[in-house]
Order: structure tokens, then C-alpha cells, then sequence
């Protein structure tokens, strides 16, 4: 399901020209990456998917009741704490104060917010403040999730996290847009990648680069540990060995593969991208 | 929406954005009703001048306490940029409401006037309408439409002594000239209602033309 599309899309500041002809759909369940040099145009775009910019020419049709945005630097002076913050965003969101309450401690635990939930919000590191951003955005599961370069700032931990956080919501059936500059992060992570140049939509590939996990069961057989791999989400290929498994699913989602592996007492042995044939 | 209006509403009291402004219109409300032996009505034409430079500044504060990316958070998740500037005036408003009780009580507790419900009724619709129109300035002159903090200073400044010094440039010179006119509060309620709702009217605009700038800069 197409969930936002721009059409011809140009847009102008004064004279200066940031984006031209940019043509882009963005479809539920996919994980689309922005990349380009500093300036490209990155950042307009994903104002223009969520409504915050509007275009000089063209159009923006967009087919999502949920639109969360986390944009590239979040400062905040309240002196509300992050989760009484939270509250009120899940409140804005439509939520009842217990679930919001409920879901914004779920996702700060899970992002390991440091200093707790009551620390004020005008007191968090840059890092933190990215994760109550983040949280903010994942409350109530978006149907469009875009962010401006969310990694940056991030401690190592979180980075991880964040990209299990935008797999699921992706695998939820939300259609997710980010830019980002490391090649690495969006290689792991992306679906899509788009590249922008000068304000133009310059190449359009599809992530195809494939990741093999080497995984050994906790018990002593083999199918005796919980998970049935050939039935597992995202698994392409399910190739058995003396010691245990090797899958072979898309980049980007294996994050939820190495979940499940972990969480039903399984071993990594290996991660490692390969190049579909 | 109750939930957006009770996030800023939250937001602005921990923040005490509003205590300056606040403060500055009790000190002037010291200043020039105590001890004050005229018409109340008299007393009310100074509390308007009060209130018009006060909900300025109160409306500048209040909308310039939103941080820029919190404020980008807010408008996409409610996905309507005038209902959002709809909320936030809202939000001043109530912060106003403090400033129409000082206003209204406070010459009377300190001076010795004759009270009549309609003067009190008159004195509220005077000053609500200061109100209105100080909340109109203070959108133009927010971030929204001029982010220089120094350039929205003088605007402000040039703007409220534009509606101080020009008769018909908007109800306040009209107001207070009325509140001055001795004449019974019955004699002046309804010029100074259509007053009050031609305030309505300005700020109604300058809502509108607030969001359009607003929108316009994206």
C-alpha cells in the first residue's frame, strides 16, 4: 500500500533552487534511506513527507492517519520531566494517560534513557534528548515514521536499539523514511536507498545485499530449541548444519532474526553480509 | 485537542514565562489606580493601557517559550497548523484572565470609587478587548512571523504606540476615550461591547495572518 507519494515535487527557498522533479513513493513496510552530501535536499524531502514543508510545484499525497517525525536536532527547555513529557505526547496522540504512561516507560527502558524517566527534559545529554524524541514518535505506532539523521548523537547500545525500534515498526506495517550518512547504518537497516544530488533524486536502488547468520541451538537437538526458521518472518533460506543453522534473509531485517535466535537460547556463531547472486 | 492545551498550559507554568509580564502590570496597576478617587471607569481607561502592553509581552513569551523542533513535533502530530496556533491562543488567553481580575478588582480595593455591577461589567469588556488586541500584536511580533528577538521588540514597541496615538487604527484609543467620557456605564456598554467585538474580529485576523506568514516561511 502506497502510503506517501510525491509527484514532480520542486521546491524553492527565494531563488535558490533545493529540489527539483523529485519523484518518490514510499510504500507500507518499507525502510527507505535518504542519502546525499550535506545540503542535497535530504532534509527537505522528509519535511515535505510529513507535511511540515509544502511544495513550490508538484504534489504530496499522502494516505496516513499516524504521521510521527523526529527531526534531526531535538532540544527541549521544559522543565518537565521526560516522562511526565511523554504523557502529554501520548495524550496529544490520542492515547489514555495509562497507556501513554505505560508505553513511554516501555520505550525509555528500551532505550536505556540515562538518569531515569524523571529526569527534566531540559537536563537530558544531546543522546538523550534523541531518545525521548525517538520515543515520542514510536508511542502510538505510526503508519508514516520519518527522521532526520536519528542515529547521530546516539550511544552504541542505542544504535542497536533503534534500529530493531524502525524494523519492527517497518514489519508493523508503517512505511519509514531516514536519512543518514553512514553507509554502514544504512546498508544494515534500509530497504531502499535514495540518493539525492543537488537537490535531485540522482539514482534509486533497491537494497539487495543479503546477511547470513550462523546460529547453534542451546539444547542438544537441533529442532529442539523453539524455532522453526523455515517458517520465521523475512528467512529466504534455511540451510542446515552438523552444528546448527545458517539462514540467510534480507539486510535489514535481520536485526529480528538475531531477537528471536537470542531470545529462545540460541548461539550467534556468525553475521555476515553476502552478495545475492 | 484538551490534551495539546493542557500540554502548553503545563508548559508555560513551569516555565514562569509569565511572571514578568504579569508582574509589570501589577506594578502598574500600583502605580496608577492606588489611591485613585475618580469615576472607576476613569481608573479602567488605565488598566487598558496596561493590558495592552502586558498580554504583548505575555503573548510573545507564551509563544516563543516553544522550542522551534518541539513545535514541528506538535504540528505534525496534530497535522494542522492553525489549530495548533488556535491552542496556544487559547492558552494566553487563560493567562489572561488573572491580569482582567487584577484589573478589575484592584482599583477597586485601593482607591474609593462608587461600584456598580455595570461598571464592572464595562471595565471587563474594555479590558478584554486591551487583551484581544495585545494577543494580536504579540502573534505578529512572535517568532512565528519575525524570528529576530530585537526586530519583534520594536515592532511591538512601534505597534502598540501606533494603536495609542492613531484614533481608528484599532479599538483601543476608542476605548479609552469612552472609559474617560464620564458617562454612566449603561450610556457606554454598548459602544464598548461593539468595541470588544471588533477586537474579537482583529485578533480572529490576525490569527489567520500569523498562520499564513507562519506557514508561508516553510
Amino acid at each position: 500500500m502506497e502510503v506517501v507519494r510525491l509527484q514532480k515535487v520542486s521546491k524553492r527557498y527565494g531563488r535558490r533552487e533545493i529540489l527539483a522533479d523529485v519523484d518518490l513513493r514510499l510504500n507500507a513496510g518499507e525502510l527507505l534511506a535518504l542519502v546525499g552530501a550535506n545540503g542535497s535536499g535530504k532534509s527537505t524531502v522528509l519535511r515535505l513527507l510529513v507535511g511540515l514543508s509544502r511544495p513550490s510545484a508538484g504534489s504530496v499525497q499522502r494516505n496516513a492517519d499516524v504521521v510521527s517525525y523526529v527531526p534531526d536536532v531535538f532540544t527541549s527547555h521544559d522543565r518537565l520531566s521526560a516522562a511526565a513529557y511523554l504523557r502529554h505526547m501520548g495524550r496529544i496522540r490520542g492515547l489514555s494517560t495509562r497507556t501513554a504512561r505505560g508505553r513511554s516507560l516501555e520505550l525509555l527502558d528500551r532505550l536505556a534513557l540515562s538518569g531515569g524517566a524523571d529526569t527534566p527534559m531540559r537536563k537530558l545529554s544531546k543522546g538523550n534528548a534523541q531518545k525521548v524524541a525517538l520515543a515520542q514518535a514510536l508511542l502510538d505506532p505510526p503508519q508514516l515514521l520519518v527522521l532526520d539523521e536519528p542515529w547521530a548523537g546516539l550511544d552504541a547500545t542505542a544504535h542497536s536499539t533503534l534500529r530493531e525500534l524502525l524494523t519492527e515498526t517497518a514489519e508493523q506495517g508503517a512505511a519509514v523514511a531516514f536519512t543518514e550518512h553512514s553507509a554502514e547504518v544504512v546498508r544494515s537497516t534500509a530497504t531502499r536507498v535514495c540518493e539525492l544530488d543537488h537537490g535531485r533524486l540522482a539514482t534509486l536502488r533497491q537494497q539487495t545485499a543479503l546477511t547470513e547468520l550462523h546460529l547453534t541451538p542451546a539444547g542438544t537437538h537441533l529442532n529442539g530449541a523453539g524455532v522453526d526458521w523455515e517458517r520465521h518472518p523475512d528467512v529466504l533460506e534455511v540451510r542446515r548444519t552438523e552444528a546448527g543453522v545458517t539462514v540467510l534473509l534480507p539486510t535489514g531485517r535481520h536485526d529480528a532474526a538475531l531477537l528471536t535466535a537470542l531470545n529462545h537460547g540460541w548461539s550467534v556463531v556468525t553475521v555476515r553480509q553476502v552478495k545475492p547472486e | 485537542m484538551s490534551a495539546l492545551y493542557r500540554y502548553l498550559l503545563t508548559s508555560v507554568l513551569l516555565s514562569q514565562r509569565y511572571l514578568p509580564p504579569t508582574l509589570i502590570f501589577l506594578a502598574a496597576m500600583a502605580v496608577g489606580t492606588t489611591s485613585d478617587n475618580g469615576p472607576l471607569q476613569s481608573s479602567y481607561s488605565f488598566c487598558v493601557l496596561a493590558m495592552l502592553v502586558c498580554t504583548t509581552w505575555l503573548t510573545v513569551s507564551i509563544v516563543n517559550h516553544e522550542d522551534p523542533t518541539q513545535r514541528q513535533i506538535t504540528l505534525v502530530m496534530i497535522g494542522d497548523s492553525l489549530r495548533v496556533l488556535t491552542i496556544t491562543v487559547a492558552v494566553v488567553i487563560t493567562w489572561c484572565v488573572p491580569l482582567l481580575l487584577i484589573g478589575l478588582v484592584y482599583p477597586i480595593v485601593t482607591g474609593k470609587h462608587v461600584v456598580t455591577a455595570g461598571d464592572l461589567a464595562v471595565g471587563a469588556a474594555a479590558q478584554l478587548g486591551a487583551a484581544m488586541i495585545g494577543i494580536a500584536i504579540g502573534l505578529l511580533c512572535s517568532r512565528l512571523v519575525i524570528p529576530r528577538i530585537g526586530v519583534a521588540m520594536l515592532t511591538a514597541a512601534a505597534a502598540i504606540l501606533a494603536v495609542l496615538l492613531l484614533r481608528w487604527i484599532s479599538p483601543i484609543r476608542p476605548i479609552m476615550t469612552v472609559l474617560s467620557n464620564e458617562k454612566p456605564a449603561a450610556t457606554n456598554a454598548v459602544p464598548l461591547t461593539l468595541l470588544a467585538a471588533l477586537a474579537a474580529i482583529l485578533l480572529t485576523a490576525a490569527v489567520l495572518a500569523t498562520k499564513v506568514l507562519a506557514d508561508r516561511k516553510e
